[in-house]
């Protein structure tokens, strides 16, 4: 689906009770594919989310889905009725008895029956690399923290949300989990879903944004096409923000006089880009 | 060889009995050192730091910090104010809301006059790059602040070592960058003994020494140059090698360059200009 | 966001005296109030409290803060209070409501009786840390142990709970949020189920609360903190260090 925002506003009051922007003048369109989400905390990131998902007004500005006003009637019930947040920490948001009925719950709730419920929480935990026969009737406390993670991630995916929204999902996750949860989200696009993601992680970001918004005291400072921001270090420190790992260093390399061809953002494309550099590729 | 900083002889845990959550641990850091301790989640770093700062019984095993012994109920206090430690989640470590108050908490407990505690306070902000802060409100502070207010908390009491629990995992890059620079001036200027459980293989590949768990063993132990160098090992324990690792040998395979591949960005131009 | 703990860094007499007497001495102050009904015994006691807030040094802003943030409650509680008192010798009747004098100043007095257990509330958080806070429970509830009464245990309870409220308040906020959005509902057309899922966050504000005590434990055990007995049997100076 595709969501237009135009000059979002949202004020919130400060220790002092003055007025403190949270968003300021936020023009941004979505459409398909993942788009990242980058500024320190405390620059709007989680608020623009939660203005997108419709559960936070802002205080002027609109926004439209696929064209239809979202703030009532019939474009707030395409948004309730399609709309995946995926909060920080999401685990901390478990309250059944099982695995499965924690999937099911949002499924349920939405009209599905017992049975296309359990086949879509099946689905779902599927992409994140963990299986339901194997931990349906488990207790979701009782699982480690990656494992929370993804089951709390799945719950989202399984109502195959049109617009999903997540924030720092990959944040505290070992390796391991991280890059299923990070496969998960790439899915998730290719089926269709538009996403924004919001992360510290610019590797994360590397792997799975086509493009990137970064945001700072409520305000888009940047917003283009993910390779062009995250692979250029130099831009992204600018702005106070981190680069992915492989811009940096192509950056370093760069400096102490050896060539480096293009923007690479992963560690095969900086080998490709040193070696294109020295004529060997 | 003089007195350690912290000695593990085979160590052991079970949680829950007969699982083992830690096998036959053992790890020796030296005074002044900056030790990393990798794992994934489970590989059973947190309950190894734990055990330095006699947080959890000693089932098995000997740990000792600075010649004190963990296990002994007698020395509990004294283990505690030689080994302080900074954990995950920088909300959940606060006692009070106003930063000076926080402080001051530790040399308190450790029977410091009010006066003094004042005083440790203050000198362990300035420390930590947050000279003044005594007066503000804790939920004011970015995540990197508030991790250094933890980690200022934790200097107040004057530990020789100071255990960092996944303390970077929570904040951004900026806090992150912040936290470490605070530990690096703290090690320069007081000596500090620091022991890092981390999964990031950049902070990693700074240490003197990376130790790597995996399900509850120490897999590897040795120079960041040595053990970060290994990818076979540190995917055998859920860990991602360093990027520039990888990059290298990407170009090892290629036939492009030769030699023990760089751990660090520094490492990499100096291998690839040298 | 501030903490509600809101201690105000200041030095004033109120913040040298002990927390158990400014427990026992709010629980006085409170008892006045409720006490106090005609207009001079209440304006005696705002003069009181006026005279306490002068005397702790934190300033009239720090204060009101809690206060002021009932406003609007306070405002509906005089407009029913004023409206649904009474009948006899209304002003104005509208429907069932009826304006009375009478019901007025009712209202008023239900208004400044709460407006002065706050500031009260606030004073004393205002001028006592939190740890303060917690030894002073600890020294009322001292004389109940010997019951059996877990005095320790509840100590501690008051400080996690007044260091974690703002915390939790937020998370919940966040939990409604995030169930809403799973139930697929537009937030205005659904009370009923709003209704149901309040009982749902329950769970996890529980487990998250859980949680968090025990991370903050563990944390203030690194700390060295100790319950007071086995603090006296490790080392009987400390008490005297602090006095």
């Amino acid at each position: 689906m595709r969501l237009t925002l135009e000059g979002i506003r949202l004020t919130y009051e400060g220790p002092a009770g003055e007025r403190v922007a949270a968003l300021d003048d936020v023009s941004l369109e979505v459409s398909g594919g993942v788009t990242g989400l980058m500024g320190q905390t405390g620059s709007g990131k989680t608020t623009l989310l939660e203005v997108m998902a419709g559960v936070t007004r802002p205080d002027a500005g609109r926004m439209l889905v696929d064209g239809a006003e979202a703030s009532h009637g019939a474009g707030a019930r395409a948004i309730a009725s399609s709309v995946g947040l995926v909060f920080q920490i999401p685990e901390r948001q478990f309250f059944e008895p099982t695995v499965a009925d924690e999937l099911a719950f949002g499924l349920l709730a939405r009209g599905a029956s017992g049975k296309e419920a359990r086949e879509r929480s099946a689905h779902a935990l599927s992409l994140m690399g963990l299986s339901l026969d194997e931990l349906g009737r488990r207790s979701p406390f009782a699982l480690s923290g990656g494992q929370q993670r993804r089951v709390a991630v799945a719950s989202v995916l399984a109502t195959r949300p049109g617009l999903l929204l997540l924030d720092e999902p990959t944040a505290g996750l070992d390796p391991r989990a991280r890059d299923a949860c990070l496969a998960a989200v790439a899915a998730a696009a290719r089926e269709g879903a538009t996403v924004v993601m919001a992360s510290h992680d610019a590797n994360a970001l590397a792997s799975v944004a086509d493009r990137v918004v970064c945001l700072d005291a409520g305000r888009v400072t940047l917003d283009g096409p993910a390779r062009e921001l995250l692979g250029n270090a130099a831009l992204m420190r600018d702005h106070g923000l981190e680069a992915a790992c492989a811009a940096r260093a192509a950056a370093a390399l760069r400096r102490s006089g050896v060539a480096v061809e293009g923007n690479p953002l992963t560690a095969e494309e900086l080998a490709r880009a040193v070696l294109r550099g020295r004529g060997l590729a | 060889m003089g007195e350690m900083a912290v000695e593990a002889r085979g160590v052991c845990h079970a949680y829950v009995p007969g699982r083992q959550d830690l096998r036959d641990v053992s790890l020796d850091v030296a005074p002044g050192e900056l030790v990393a301790i990798v794992g994934e989640n489970g590989s059973g770093k947190t309950t190894l730091a734990r055990h330095i700062n006699a947080l959890i019984p000693l089932q098995e095993g000997e740990i000792r910090v600075f010649g004190l012994d963990v296990s002994d109920p007698a020395l509990v206090w004294e283990v505690r104010r030689t080994c302080g430690m900074v954990f995950q989640n920088p909300e959940n470590q606060f006692v009070s809301s106003v930063v000076g108050e926080d402080v001051a908490f530790g040399p308190l407990n450790f029977g410091a006059a009010e006066k003094d505690a004042r005083a440790a306070a203050a000198a362990a902000l300035a420390a930590v790059g947050l000279p003044g802060f005594e007066r503000r409100d804790v939920h004011g502070l970015s995540g990197g602040q508030q991790q250094r207010v933890a980690l200022a908390g934790v200097l107040a009491s004057g530990p020789r070592v100071i255990v960092l629990d996944e303390a970077t995992s929570m904040i951004d890059p900026r806090g992150r960058d912040e936290l470490m620079a605070a530990v690096s001036r703290v090690r320069r200027e007081r000596g500090t003994t620091v022991v890092w459980v981390t999964h990031d293989m950049e902070l990693a590949a700074r240490a003197d020494r990376v130790v790597v768990m995996r399900a509850g063993e120490v897999a590897a132990a040795g120079a960041p140059e040595d053990v970060l160098a290994d990818e076979a090992l540190l995917e055998g324990a859920g860990l991602e090698p360093p990027l520039v690792v990888r990059a290298w040998h990407e170009l090892e395979r290629a036939g492009a360059v030769r030699g023990p591949a760089p751990v660090t960005v520094e490492g990499l131009v100096s291998a690839l200009c040298g | 966001m501030r903490g509600v703990s809101g201690y105000v860094w200041a030095d004033s007499p109120l913040h040298r005296m002990g927390a158990g007497a400014k427990l026992a001495g709010l629980v006085a102050c409170v008892a006045l109030v409720v006490l106090a009904s005609s207009p001079l015994e209440l304006l005696l006691v705002c003069a009181l409290v006026a005279a306490l807030v002068a005397l702790s040094r934190v300033g009239w802003r720090s204060a009101a803060r809690s206060a002021w943030g009932l406003r609007w409650f306070l405002l509906a509680v005089l407009v029913m209070n004023a409206f649904f008192f009474g009948a006899e010798d209304p002003v104005i009747s509208v429907g069932p409501a009826h304006l009375t004098v009478a019901g007025a100043a009712q209202g008023v007095r239900v208004v400044v009786r709460t407006l002065l257990v706050v500031v009260l509330g606030t004073l004393l958080t205002a001028t006592t840390r939190p740890q303060e806070l917690i030894d002073g429970v600890r020294a009322l509830l001292r004389p109940l142990a010997r019951v059996g009464f877990p005095a320790e245990a509840a100590a501690l309870a008051v400080g996690v709970t007044v260091q974690f409220v703002p915390t939790l308040l937020r998370e919940s906020r966040q939990l409604m949020r995030a169930q809403t959005i799973r139930c697929g509902t537009v937030v205005s057309h659904a009370i009923m189920r709003r209704a149901v899922s309040y009982m749902r966050l329950l769970v996890p504000i529980f487990v998250s609360a859980i949680r968090r005590a025990d991370e903050l434990s563990v944390a203030m055990e690194a700390r060295g903190y100790r319950l007071p007995p086995s603090r006296r049997a490790a080392d009987g100076g400390e008490r005297e260090m602090h006095a």
